[in-house]
């Protein structure tokens, strides 16, 4: 039977390597064929950002995994609304669709699984 | 788009970083629905001082319960400063916290 699984990635890109294992680990899950789902919130919008060199520094572009999601069938994408508006993010800053949800419909996602793996 | 009606079941929040040093507690609490409980782990722990600035943040809080891990506490040489709101429990009793919340949510 398959389990609604929520990823919660609140970790900016690059700083650290939480960005980038948060997104080998929802690659990898992707493989056991659950509901996934995957929600950035706080930090993490960080990561949804357009146009990202990542190679400046030597490190792989987050942006660029994030794109191969769909191909995962890691979808739909969550972005808390929220954060982004902390952060002065608008829709057209973001490198994928995301669906973005204000903070009610953010609690009814989370209501809805049966597990939260937290980055 | 979510028409979910049934009741939101309960988050267990873990929270283990100190408040004075990171703002991971406040963003715990600004998530936090009135259904919920905060467990206070590792350096989260220094947030139950009973005069620590972030003594009235936690009383206030519109949640359940808040928690410490008693192994942390005491480890830090806090048991006799921790908040008497706060509820101290030992490791033993963190698992059958766990089983007895829809989910838990880890804060770092």
């Amino acid at each position: 039977m398959q389990k609604n699984i929520l990823f919660t990635v609140r970790s900016a890109p690059y700083g650290s390597s939480l960005a980038r294992e948060a997104l080998d680990a929802i690659l990898a899950a992707a493989v056991y064929e659950q509901n996934l789902s995957v929600l950035f919130m706080d930090d993490g919008v960080f990561q949804l950002i357009n146009h990202q060199q990542g190679d400046k520094i030597q490190q792989k572009n987050i942006s660029s995994i994030l794109q191969a999601f769909p191909l995962y069938d890691v979808e739909p994408i969550y972005v808390c609304l929220s954060s982004l508006q902390q952060r002065d993010i608008r829709i057209e800053d973001l490198a994928i669709d995301a669906i973005l949800l204000e903070k009610k419909q953010l609690q009814s996602l989370i209501s809805q699984q049966e597990a939260l793996l937290c980055f | 788009m979510f028409l979910n009606t049934a009741p939101i079941p309960m988050i267990l929040h873990t929270v283990n970083q100190s408040p004075f040093d990171k703002q991971t507690l406040v963003h715990c609490l600004n998530r936090c629905g009135e259904d919920d409980s905060i467990l206070l782990i590792e350096n989260g722990v220094y947030a139950a001082l009973t005069d620590g600035v972030f003594s009235k943040l936690l009383s206030g809080a519109a949640i359940q319960t808040v928690y410490a891990l008693e192994e942390d506490v005491l480890a830090r040489g806090l048991g006799s400063k921790i908040l008497p709101t706060i509820k101290l429990i030992d490791y033993a009793q963190f698992v059958q916290l766990c089983t007895e919340h829809a989910l838990v949510q880890s804060w770092f």
